[in-house]
C-alpha cells in the first residue's frame, strides 16, 4: 500500500468514525424526542380550566381529569348551593344538604341498570360520595372525588346509594 | 491530502453507512432542518454510485426510506403499526429510486445523468400524492419556512409544489456530479447551478402582484387535546365544556366585526346545524356583517355523518356546505365522503375549502381556485399528532398550496397551528399549538390564475419525459463498468 492510498484511507476513517458518531447521536436525540412527544403528558391551560392529561385511576379510566370534591361537581356543575353537608359526611348529612338545595334524594338499595337518575355511591373507605353520571356504551360514567370523570366496565361496590332523580344536565 | 470525493463509498461499511447519513439528513430535514433538504440525498447518491449489486442497490435505497421514514414517528399517536407501515412504503420508494438510478445513470447523455436524482426524487414525491392517503413528506414541505429559499418557493406558483421539489433534489444531484463526475458531468452541473440561481432570482422578483379586495377574518383556535373530544362523548359536562370554550372565543370574534369567522374541523361534536339552543349561542346574531365558517359533523336525512364546513350567516341563515370528498382511511370511517369539491359562496366571496388531509393533495386546492376561489380555508385538528413534526409540516404543506393558487389561505387548527399565509409563502400571524385564541387578520380576495392552476402538474410530465430520455442507452451498458471507466 503506498503513502497515499495508506493516508486516505486514514482521512476515510476519520469522516466515517465522525458519521457514526454524528449518527448515533441524532438517533439518540431522535429516541429520545420521540419518546418525550409521543408520551406527553403536559397539562394544557385552556380558556376556563386546567385540562390534564386521561390516566388510569383507582377504578378504571379517567378521561375527564379534575382533582375536585364531590361537592366542587355538585356545586360547579349542577348548581347545587348551601356550600355542602355537614360533618361527619354520611348518607344523612349529604341528604340533608341536597334537600336544602331542593333536590329530591332518596336512599335505595340498588340501582336498577335501566335506571338513569344521577346518584352517589358511597364507596367504603371513601370520605366522600362518587357521582354516578351515566352510561356510555357498556361502560359506567362516574365522577371520583379527588381523581375526575372516570369510565368503568364494573362499579365498586357502595355500602348506600343516594338517588337522585330530580338532578339534570343539559347535554351541551 | 484532500478529500477525494470521487472515492467516498468504495468499502461496503462507508457505502452503508453513506446510507444510513442520507436516511438521518432527509428525517432532519423533515422534522426541523429544512435547508437539508438540498443535500440529504448527496451521500445516497455516492453509495449507489459505488454499489456492485443490484441487491445492495435496492438495500441501500430501501434503508434512507426506512430511517427516514421513522421520523415522522408523530403518526404513532394512531397506532405504532401506521409507522412501520409507513416507513416500509417510503421505502418502498427509495428502492425504485436506487434501482432506477442505478439502471438509467449514465445510460444517456451527461446533462440528463446530472438530472436524474431530481427527476426520480420528483417521481417518488409524486407518487407519494397518489391514492386514499397522501402522506406529507416532501422537500418542498420542508423548505416552506425556510426564509432563505422563498424565492424558489415562489415558483411553485409556475411549477407546483413538485417543480420546488424537483428544484430542491437538483441541488443534490449537481453537487454529486461536480464531485464525482467526468468533465461533462461537472460542466453541466456547474450550467444547471447557474440556471438554479437564475431561476432564483426570477422567483423572488416574481411574487404575486398586490391588491384584491380585502376580507377581514378571525380563526378560532380552541386548543384543546383530543382527550377532550373523546371525554366529551361520554360525559355531557366535557361537551359543555367544549361549547362554551367555542361559545366565548367565537363572541369574541363577531365583536371585531369580521366578514368571516372561522371554526375549525369539526369543532363542536353536537348537532349545531339543528339545535335551536346552540344556534343561538353560537352563530352571528342579526344585524351582524359575519359570517360561520363552521367545521361540524353534518347528518342528513339519511343518517349519514359527513366531516363539514357549513356557512351560517347573520341571524342564523343557513347557507352552503362543503363536505370533506377525502376521508383519512380507517380513522374517518364512521363518516361518508362528500361528492365534490367546489367553494363556498358568501356574497361576492368565493372561499375555498380544504378540510385537514385534502390540503395535503395538490390538485384540491387547485381545483377550488379554477372554479373561483378568491381565498383558500385550511380547517384542520391536528391535535392528534400532538407536538410531533407532522403538525408543523402539514402547516408549511399549506404554504405550498397558498404559494401554488396564488391565495391568500387561513389554516384553522382546532389544538393549533392556526396561521395565515400571503399567496407568497410568507406569514402573516400565527396562533400557537394548545392555546385557545382567536387570530383576527385581513386577507385580499384574488382572481388571477397562476400557472400552476391553469396547467397542473405539468413539471411532471417533464420529469417523465426526461426520465425516458435517460433510459435511451448512449454510452456503456452497466453502472459498474461505467464506474469504473471514470
Amino acid at each position: 500500500m503506498t503513502d497515499d492510498e495508506s493516508q486516505r484511507r486514514s482521512i476515510f476513517q476519520q469522516w466515517t468514525t465522525w458519521a457514526v458518531i454524528a449518527i448515533v447521536s441524532w438517533f439518540g436525540y431522535l429516541a429520545s424526542r420521540a419518546y418525550t412527544e409521543l408520551t406527553d403528558r403536559t397539562s394544557i391551560q385552556g380558556l376556563f380550566r386546567v385540562y390534564d392529561r386521561p390516566f388510569q385511576g383507582s377504578y378504571g379510566s379517567v378521561v375527564d381529569p379534575r382533582p375536585w370534591t364531590t361537592v366542587d361537581i355538585l356545586t360547579k356543575r349542577f348548581g347545587v348551593r348551601g356550600g355542602g353537608p355537614q360533618l361527619p359526611s354520611t348518607p344523612k348529612a349529604w341528604c340533608d344538604w341536597l334537600s336544602a338545595a331542593q333536590i329530591a334524594c332518596r336512599v335505595v338499595d340498588q340501582a336498577s341498570e335501566a335506571d338513569n337518575a344521577l346518584r352517589l355511591r358511597f364507596v367504603p373507605g371513601q370520605s366522600e360520595p362518587h357521582l354516578w353520571l351515566g352510561r356510555f356504551g357498556l361502560n359506567h360514567v362516574f365522577f371520583v372525588p379527588g381523581e375526575g370523570v372516570t369510565l368503568s366496565a364494573g362499579l365498586p361496590p357502595a355500602a348506600t346509594i343516594l338517588r337522585l332523580p330530580e338532578l339534570r344536565e343539559a347535554p351541551w | 491530502m484532500r478529500l477525494e470525493w470521487a472515492k467516498i463509498g468504495q468499502t461496503r461499511n462507508q457505502r452503508w453507512c453513506l446510507s444510513v447519513l442520507s436516511g438521518l439528513l432527509n428525517g432532519a430535514a423533515f422534522i426541523d432542518f429544512g435547508i437539508l433538504s438540498l443535500i440529504a440525498n448527496v451521500p445516497l447518491l455516492f453509495a449507489l454510485y459505488r454499489s456492485p449489486s443490484a441487491t445492495e442497490t435496492a438495500g441501500l435505497g430501501g434503508l434512507v426510506g426506512l430511517l427516514a421514514g421513522f421520523h415522522i414517528y408523530g403518526i404513532a399517536h394512531y397506532g405504532w403499526f401506521l409507522l412501520l407501515a409507513f416507513g416500509l412504503y417510503t421505502a418502498s420508494q427509495m428502492v425504485v429510486y436506487a434501482l432506477l438510478f442505478r439502471y438509467l445513470w449514465g445510460r444517456g447523455q451527461a446533462w440528463l445523468d446530472v438530472l436524474l436524482p431530481a427527476n426520480l426524487w420528483a417521481l417518488s414525491e409524486w407518487i407519494r400524492t397518489v391514492g386514499p392517503v397522501c402522506m406529507p413528506a416532501s422537500y418542498v414541505g420542508n423548505i416552506a419556512d425556510v426564509g432563505v429559499l422563498n424565492p424558489w418557493l415562489r415558483l411553485a406558483a409556475f411549477a407546483g409544489g413538485l417543480g420546488v421539489s424537483w428544484l430542491m433534489a437538483l441541488v443534490g444531484g449537481l453537487f454529486f456530479h461536480w464531485a464525482v463526475g467526468q468533465s461533462q458531468h461537472r460542466r453541466w452541473a456547474i450550467r444547471f447551478a447557474l440556471g438554479w440561481l437564475i431561476v432564483g432570482v426570477l422567483g423572488g422578483l416574481n411574487g404575486p402582484t398586490p391588491g384584491g379586495q380585502p376580507v377581514k377574518v378571525a380563526a378560532v383556535q380552541a386548543g384543546l387535546a383530543n382527550a377532550m373530544y373523546a371525554a366529551a362523548e361520554a360525559d355531557s359536562g366535557a361537551q359543555r365544556d367544549i361549547v362554551k370554550v367555542f361559545e366565548s372565543l367565537t363572541k369574541r370574534a363577531y365583536a371585531h366585526d369580521v366578514d368571516l369567522v372561522l371554526w375549525p374541523e369539526t369543532a363542536i361534536r353536537a348537532p349545531v346545524l339543528t339545535d335551536e339552543n346552540l344556534g343561538h349561542r353560537l352563530f352571528p346574531p342579526a344585524g351582524s356583517r359575519s359570517h360561520l365558517l363552521a367545521g361540524v359533523i353534518e347528518t342528513d336525512r339519511e343518517g349519514r355523518r359527513y366531516n363539514a364546513v357549513a356557512v351560517v350567516g347573520p341571524g342564523g341563515r343557513r347557507g352552503d356546505v362543503y363536505r370533506k370528498t377525502r376521508l383519512v382511511p380507517g380513522i374517518e370511517s364512521h363518516f361518508t365522503a362528500g361528492e365534490t369539491i367546489h367553494p363556498l359562496t358568501v356574497g361576492q366571496l368565493k372561499i375555498g375549502v380544504l378540510i385537514c388531509l385534502e390540503s395535503v393533495y395538490p390538485d384540491a386546492a387547485r381545483r377550488l381556485v379554477a372554479q373561483g376561489a378568491n381565498v383558500l380555508m385550511v380547517a384542520s385538528n391536528d391535535a392528534g399528532f400532538g407536538r410531533s413534526p407532522i403538525t408543523h409540516h402539514m402547516l408549511n404543506r399549506a404554504v405550498v398550496r397558498a404559494v401554488e393558487t396564488g391565495r391568500g389561505l387561513i389554516r384553522v387548527g382546532q389544538a393549533g397551528v392556526t396561521r395565515l399565509i400571503r399567496p407568497d409563502g410568507t406569514i402573516d400571524g400565527t396562533l400557537e399549538l394548545f392555546v385557545p385564541d382567536i387570530l383576527v387578520d385581513t386577507m385580499q380576495a384574488r382572481t388571477q390564475l397562476t400557472t400552476y392552476v391553469r396547467w397542473g402538474n405539468w413539471w411532471l410530465y417533464i420529469v417523465l419525459m426526461l426520465v425516458s430520455l435517460s433510459a435511451f442507452p448512449r454510452r456503456s451498458p452497466s453502472i459498474n463498468a461505467r464506474v469504473n471507466e471514470m
